[in-house]
């Protein structure tokens, strides 16, 4: 420990601290531009200049290391002085266009000038001003309020290494923005607007909507995985227009999924009336009428015919009232994992994100991490850039493949081969590995990395990974596709899978149908089983914000809350709870979900108990060591498909987030670069995919990681129904020019 | 990553592999690699500079940035000789701005043009170093001092 004086404050803090710190420490207003304590430091806008006793010149305070006994002075006039020159540099082109600035009233410029600057200027020559360039469907770039601190670079360089973001040309032209691509949308775009100081950077969601000193701050849950980021949401008069993300959540960075996800709750198109299927059409009845309906309906069946399919993001609450609801009638199907997978186990023995990132050695298997858990994702994106190694075994994550130290990249169909392979000691030839690879992988497993298992892994591949990370005393975390597993397994909401359960209901032995928030059409990568699932359904209750595919099939529609709507609590992959207030009033007639089974269930006469008094989540055991199930692919053709939902499509209630689906705004597919050659292909050509029967028109990408012979094609688009065409996520396939 | 060699010629190849067995850091060699590729194919563009990525396992953004932050790379078509001419205080006081005029009018371009026949580019930069013998120019890599707009044209005739 250095004990310091600064200002004559005497503080004591550690050795490799920095003065910057120490004056934090010792609550003394040091101003700073391009310092963020999350980033490295810089020493780039000199604002933070202090005197230090027996140094001749004055020196950055976020850069300079304590010794014990410095004496720091900080409100000497030549420290007055060197602060009111920088603002007046700063200033010199800045276009001081405040009153119009979406950055006002939060801009670090303006309240450093304020409190430090000299309130006129000397420059008197023309200032030099640069046009707007828009990155992308999320960020506008103002060059001119730009003060060149770098931080967007260095956050894109040391947790987003390999993005196409950066500085170019130098000093008074110097350029920040995109290189390859005329746009920017990198799964972590939104951090570059909030870490920005001054307006240079900003949202487009935001532009010009509201100034920011007119918003509340209501705190909420981001439901998009399972880390229940905790964000603020700025509302005014009833209507959310910005998220932040606050010190509750389990990092410091957040995802543009929770950054501009909140845009649901405001949309146009979004339904808040309980509806009723009159004919070929749902319509406002009044909801006295749509409930008497939904009773009578239920009436009619046996409990055994009656079964529930839950969304993922389910609150606890939800999830205890969903229960009580079945314990009342004696209903027992439901199910939440509606992405075809196992799911079971899940769960981790790690506590922390921090404890990812400070991981030496991280084996990450199958897939798409990135794209169910981003801020996993880019927090072993940090770990790489702390000198972590990082290993992944995958056939797709189009995050992490770019960025990792070593990728084994394998077919999609030999996947849970290869990792029940290196895992029970064997190696195989037909998992796609070689011997060498495999042997590779042996040695690095020795090593005793964290392990991060992604969504697509099978049951038995799950429960031989937690068998064997318990046995090894390795850290291990399996993550669902599902961000519900912990309250939904916790309560029993899970029956045999959700293939099983669409089977009951085409063959006519489950009648009734709860859907709560779930496009199945979009989740289900199994389509045709769903159209005919839901063909032949007898009476559907479908819970939800808008109208989709699902909905259409439904005989009741009722209105859910979201986000800041509601009071709920949510359970993250690390076993911590995370709270979100009801903040927003409601307009018209929606409800949460155990609002609604409540109203229905004491229409029906049996009172439903909404408190949840103690919530204990129960964990899965493993069950001994089970062979995985073969993957058998249908259609035919040279090339192995895999279907995924894209990262800008793959969310809750994607139809009212208008601003995330410009970032993917047609159905790409994943060539790899042989495969490209080999056919003629470049970045750009549309090329049809034969799926035995229809075809699909695809716009290429070239990804050069992937596999010979491996394409990745997009899902969950409307108008576009591949899914129906499927029966799984892998199949074989055809391209057509 | 597939790095394609048949971008250069062997020749290049060569000395990029020398290069980058110079440095325990690889990125070290990244400097000269840009000039070696430039004085290949006379100046970077887009799948130069992607090439370079490739082969330094960089983003082309990182590459580009370090490319367009020094003035001795053209990242524009430049003509057979890159005229640069000094402006800088030593050469102003002796008279740059006369030889940039001649030039303009002897070869009927502007600063920062280059010639229809793609000879001659002129641009303007700042010191060369050669302050003591001012005014001074650099065509490609050779050093042209003292000069006068005689001197200017006998140089130019030289080189026609």
């Amino acid at each position: 420990m250095a004990r310091i004086t600064i200002d004559g404050i005497a503080v004591e803090v550690r050795d490799d601290a920095t003065i910057l710190e120490a004056a934090r420490k010792a609550g003394i207003d040091i101003p700073y531009f391009c310092y963020h304590p999350y980033l490295k430091p810089a020493g780039l806008c000199r604002m933070c200049l202090v005197e230090v006793e027996g140094m001749p010149k004055l020196t950055p305070a976020c850069v300079t290391q304590v010794r014990d006994g410095m004496v720091v002075r900080t409100d000497t006039p030549r420290v007055k002085k060197a602060r009111e020159g920088i603002i007046e540099f700063q200033l010199l082109h800045h276009p001081l266009d405040c009153p119009y600035c979406d950055q006002a009233g939060e801009c670090m410029l303006q309240d450093i000038t304020y409190r430090y600057g000299r309130a006129t200027s000397r420059f008197v020559d023309e200032k030099e001003l640069f046009p707007t360039k828009f990155y992308g469907p999320f960020i506008v770039y103002e060059q001119s309020r730009c003060i060149l601190c770098k931080r967007c670079v260095r956050f894109t360089h040391e947790y987003m290494a390999g993005t196409d973001w950066n500085v170019y040309f130098r000093a008074a032209h110097s350029l920040i923005g995109t290189y390859e691509n005329k746009e920017i949308a990198d799964y972590f775009t939104c951090n570059l607007v909030e870490i920005c100081p001054v307006g240079a950077i900003t949202s487009r969601l935001y532009r010009y909507k509201v100034r920011y000193w007119t918003l509340e701050w209501a705190r909420g849950v981001c439901r998009e995985c399972g880390l229940f980021c905790s964000l603020d949401y700025g509302i005014r008069e009833n209507k959310a227009y910005r998220a932040k993300h606050n010190v509750n959540s389990p990092g410091p960075w957040i995802c543009d999924k929770g950054y501009f996800g909140f845009e649901c709750m405001n949309h146009p198109e979004r339904i808040k009336f309980a509806l009723e299927r009159r004919e070929n059409k749902l319509v406002n009845v009044g909801l006295e009428k749509v409930l008497n309906g939904i009773t009578q309906a239920l009436g009619r069946y046996k409990p055994e015919e009656v079964a529930f399919i839950l969304p993922s993001g389910l609150s606890v609450e939800d999830a205890a009232g969903i229960r009580n609801f079945m314990d009342n009638f004696g209903i027992k199907k439901a199910e939440y994992r509606v992405g075809m997978e196992d799911y079971l186990p899940f769960g981790s023995n790690v506590d922390s994100l921090e404890e990812i990132s400070e991981a030496r050695n991280i084996l990450v298997l199958s897939g798409d991490i990135s794209n169910s858990y981003p801020v996993i994702a880019l927090t072993i994106c940090e770990a790489i850039g702390k000198g972590a190694n990082v290993v992944l075994l995958t056939s797709w994550d189009y995050y992490l493949m770019k960025r990792v130290n070593n990728l084994f990249c394998i077919k999609p169909s030999c996947e849970d081969g290869a990792i029940y392979s290196l895992f029970s000691g064997k190696w195989d030839e037909f998992t796609g590995l070689s011997r060498e690879e495999y042997e590779r992988l042996e040695a690095f497993l020795q090593t005793k990395p964290m392990i991060v298992l992604g969504p697509r892994a099978q049951e038995a591949v799950r429960a031989l990974i937690v068998d064997y990370a318990i046995k090894n005393g390795l850290k291990y975390i399996i993550l669902d596709r599902s961000s519900s597993s912990y309250v939904a397994y916790t309560y029993g909401l899970f029956c045999k899978g959700i293939d099983s359960l669409l089977e009951e209901v085409k063959a006519g032995s489950v009648k009734a149908l709860f859907v709560l928030g779930v496009d199945l059409f979009r989740e289900v990568p199994n389509g045709k089983l769903v159209r005919d699932a839901l063909g032949s359904v007898d009476f559907m209750v479908y819970m939800g914000l808008f109208f989709n595919g699902t909905a259409r099939y439904a005989d009741y529609f009722l209105p859910l809350t979201e986000l800041v709507e509601e009071e709920a609590h949510f359970v993250n992959v690390f076993g911590k709870l995370t709270k979100s207030k009801k903040s927003l009033a409601r307009e018209y007639e929606e409800r949460s979900i155990r609002e609604w089974l409540k109203l229905i269930s004491e229409k029906m006469g049996k009172k439903l108990d909404l408190e949840v008094r103690e919530f204990k989540p129960k964990f899965v055991l493993v069950e001994g060591n089970k062979k995985p199930k073969d993957i058998v692919l249908s259609g035919s053709g040279d090339f192995e498909a895999l279907f995924e939902i894209p990262f800008y499509r793959n969310f809750r209630y994607m139809e009212g987030k208008s601003k995330l689906l410009e970032a993917s705004p047609e159905p790409v597919l994943n060539v790899s670069i042989y495969d490209a050659r080999s056919l003629g292909l470049s970045n750009g050509d549309y090329v049809s995919l034969d799926i035995g029967g229809p075809s699909f028109k695809y716009k290429i990408r070239v990804f050069d990681e992937l596999v010979k012979g491996v394409l990745v094609a997009d899902t969950g688009f409307e108008g576009f129904p591949v899914n129906e065409a499927l029966n799984n996520r892998i199949a074989k396939v055809k391209i057509k020019k | 990553m597939v790095v394609d060699r048949s971008f250069v010629s062997e020749e290049t190849w060569a000395k990029i592999e020398d290069l980058m067995g110079r440095y325990p850091d690889k990125r070290s060699a990244l400097l000269q690699v840009l000039h070696v590729v430039q004085d290949e194919k006379g100046y970077l563009n887009y799948d130069a500079i992607k090439w370079i990525a490739t082969l330094f396992r960089l983003p082309p953004a990182e590459v580009y940035s370090v490319a367009s932050f020094y003035t001795m790379y053209n990242l524009k078509p430049v003509g057979k000789y890159l005229i640069q001419v000094c402006t800088n205080i030593s050469c102003s006081i002796t008279g740059a701005d006369e030889i940039v005029r001649f030039i303009e009018k002897k070869l009927g371009i502007k600063v920062g043009e280059t010639t229809p026949d793609g000879k001659f580019t002129l641009i303007t930069v700042e010191c060369l170093g050669s302050c003591g013998k001012a005014p001074a120019m650099m065509i490609n890599k050779d050093y042209y001092e003292e000069l006068t707009p005689e001197k200017v044209e006998r140089i130019l005739e030289s080189l026609k």
